[in-house]
């Protein structure tokens, strides 16, 4: 166990109390960086050898210097006895789709492969504001466009650090084997159909993405401006607690920014959990998928042990003198993805326009007669082949003759989608839900290169996730066990709007409660001997 | 430990193993332009050659051809997907969600006040672009037709 092992919290309580400085901290995870991580994700990778197969790759950019200066500043201010504030030295990653002034912000993708932020996002000002000590950029599907990493443009992509022979899920990769091979203690993601959640789940770490609203998006490269939420990923849920607590809150430079006040989430997490009502609904417990040729859609149940580890939660909760409620209906789950298919993509076409060769990035080195010929050379050759999927249908789907037929019929779908949770959630209705208890996902971590390139079942992975951002409320996965292949199992729970306080405080009960279980013995396999 | 193991669900493990089938897993263009034709032939074509190459031009794209073959079928199969959203009955006066969470007037952000400020930087902005010659950002000819 070395520093760099220790929680966030832990970690500020001993740079708090002298017991170690910042840098000694950051000493600890660059050592582990050189131990696990291998070479970082870059344009021209060469051939994968032998040795990238057994690292990690979370890193694009390792910010040293930068990070090194930070921890100087955090700990002269202690000895000066000053408060460096509430993340005083805790060591994080940050997911490259947040703009870092003079940083390259890469977003996976060739065509901002060159950029160097002149500004930075508002969460990562306000983590280092707060004393984080960012240690750099990490790995990500490009344009955060998939649910394995794999499709970085950025190479070797990220890999699980519990079996590097699996993907460590997507879109935030990087961010989530960052925190489960012990390289920092806080990583921000986003999540726009599970990108955070998903990720924390195959890499046995807590995920949490806020409600719509909850974080501010100024810096985030656009994806889907109605999904998109950045978020926090963290060893447990008090150090998520303690990174929400600095990151949210309304921003002038972001007009969704919802003005709610910001609670104290780690005074939450003590509170009591009994009288809570937990619902589980079988409508989660199953995946729905088409057979394209046919047109038919199959229902199967998910695998047995990820149902278990749901169920026993539900034990645990109700142990705790929690109420559970059963076969709570959700209806319309099983079509996130298809509303998410149109969505998002109308969303992501209509986001990635801006990228045309000419204010920044790349820009193509071929000659070209006019500036329409550079716009398509430059898109061209910059955007892999994911962005191009995604600008190609969201503009199908939002034409003009198909618009009603598949946008408008969307976004109408997307109302029953968030009907199901507000029913659910209703203080006066039937179920009078505090959480929804769920799988976050309908299997373990998958192997390297079984999905990718398939994007309709790259999709379906998100199934159980995608309904919390149509829906725009808060959910939150965290470990629940391991599976017969020694892989990790996430655990979701899906709250009202803005209850992420809650969320946090059942997550940690859990914890709590399941201190002793005997797969928290277990670590992921890279850090075998140390 | 099989290859398959974590996948236990039987449905969607055998929707993998048929799409493994058309795909080789290790480098994914070579696949696609192999492809399985018989697949390749019972997947509805619904958005045609034409109708992409439209697209592509709307977009400003320009595609290598291999590109093209692995991006048409993947439209298809996203069409077909997207198509379950017909089969759902929603009554007309279903409004349509642009947001999740409702922005009420409490909760809706303040505006800013309507007032100038200077950016602290702006050739660091200007100097993002990829060719710039005294502070000017250069591209190649502006395409135009004349009005008659």
């Amino acid at each position: 166990m070395q520093l760099c092992d220790l929680s966030a919290v832990e970690i500020r309580d001993h740079i708090s109390s002298k017991q170690a400085s910042a840098l000694e901290v950051l000493e600890s995870c660059l050592q582990r960086i050189k131990q696990v991580d291998g070479r970082p994700g870059e344009l021209e990778s060469g051939p994968e050898t032998k040795e990238d197969t057994e690292r990690v790759h979370a890193f694009i950019t390792l910010t040293e210097g930068a990070a090194r200066s930070q921890a100087e500043m955090v700990d002269k201010m202690i000895a000066n006895g000053e408060d460096p504030g509430l993340l005083a030295g805790v060591p994080a990653t940050i997911k490259d789709v947040f703009c870092v002034k003079d940083t390259p912000s890469t977003i996976g993708s060739r065509i901002l492969a060159n950029f160097i932020s002149p500004y930075t996002a508002t969460p990562v000002a306000r983590m280092r504001s707060a004393g984080a000590v960012v240690l750099g950029k990490v790995n990500l599907d490009e344009f955060t466009y998939g649910s394995s990493t794999e499709s970085s443009a950025f190479q070797p992509s990220t890999r699980n650090p519990w079996n590097t022979g699996r993907v460590p899920g997507g879109s935030s990769g990087g961010s989530a084997a960052s925190i489960a091979a012990g390289e920092a203690a806080l990583s921000l993601g986003t999540d726009t159909a599970g990108s955070i959640r998903q990720p924390a789940a195959f890499c046995g770490v807590v995920g949490l993405k806020p409600t719509y609203g909850r974080v501010s998006r100024y810096g985030l490269i656009a994806f889907g401006s109605s999904l998109d939420c950045p978020g926090p990923l963290a060893k447990n849920a008090k150090d998520a607690a303690l990174m929400l607590c600095v990151i949210a809150g309304p921003d002038l430079r972001d007009a969704t920014g919802a003005n709610v006040p910001v609670p104290d989430y780690l005074e939450l997490l003590e509170k009591e959990i009994k009288g809570k009502r937990i619902g589980l609904s079988p409508d989660y417990f199953q995946i729905t998928f088409p057979n394209l040729e046919t047109g038919e859609y199959t229902q199967q149940p998910l695998p047995i042990e990820i149902q278990e580890a749901v169920l026993r939660a539900a034990d645990v909760y109700r142990s705790l003198g929690a109420e559970i409620i059963e076969d709570v209906p959700m209806p319309n789950t099983r079509y996130g993805i298809p509303v998410y298919f149109v969505i998002s993509r109308v969303e992501a076409a209509s986001n990635l326009h801006r990228f045309d060769g000419v204010k920044y990035g790349y820009r193509t080195s071929s000659e070209t007669d006019d500036l329409k010929m550079l716009y398509k050379k430059s898109r061209g050759e910059g955007f892999g082949l994911q962005p191009k999927l995604r600008i190609l249908m969201g503009m199908y789907v939002s034409a003009a003759q198909y618009s009603e037929q598949y946008y408008q019929k969307a976004l109408q779908v997307r109302t029953l989608i968030r009907r199901d949770f507000e029913r659910a959630f209703d203080p006066s209705g039937k179920y009078k839900l505090d959480a929804l208890l769920t799988p976050t996902t309908p299997s373990t971590a998958f192997p390297m290169k079984d999905v990718y390139g398939d994007s309709v079942l790259m999709q379906y992975a998100d199934q159980l996730a995608v309904p919390a951002n149509h829906a725009g409320i808060p959910g939150i996965s965290f470990p629940g066990g391991l599976d017969a292949d020694g892989l990790p199992i996430g655990v979701q729970l899906l709250g009202p709007d803005f209850t992420e306080g809650v969320l946090l405080q059942l997550t940690h009960a859990y914890e709590q409660a399941t201190l002793d279980a005997e797969w928290r013995t277990i670590r992921p396999a890279v850090l075998k001997g140390m | 430990m099989g290859d398959y193991s974590i996948v236990a669900y039987k449905g969607l493990l055998e929707w993998i193993k048929r799409l493994r089938s058309i795909m080789n897993s290790d480098i994914l263009l070579e696949v696609r332009n192999r492809g399985d034709l018989q697949y390749m032939a019972n997947l509805k074509q619904e958005i045609s050659r034409e109708t992409f190459d439209h697209l592509v031009e709307l977009a400003a794209l320009e595609l290598g051809e291999d590109e093209s073959d692995y991006l048409l079928t993947e439209l298809n199969k996203q069409l077909s997907a997207i198509h379950e959203l017909e089969a759902i009955d929603v009554d007309k006066d279903v409004p349509p969600a642009s947001h999740g969470v409702p922005y009420t007037p409490e909760s809706s952000p303040q505006l800013r006040k309507d007032e100038w400020t200077a950016c602290e930087d702006a050739d660091a902005i200007i100097e993002q672009s990829p060719v710039v010659e005294d502070r000017f950002i250069i591209v190649p000819d502006i395409p135009h037709t004349t009005l008659e």
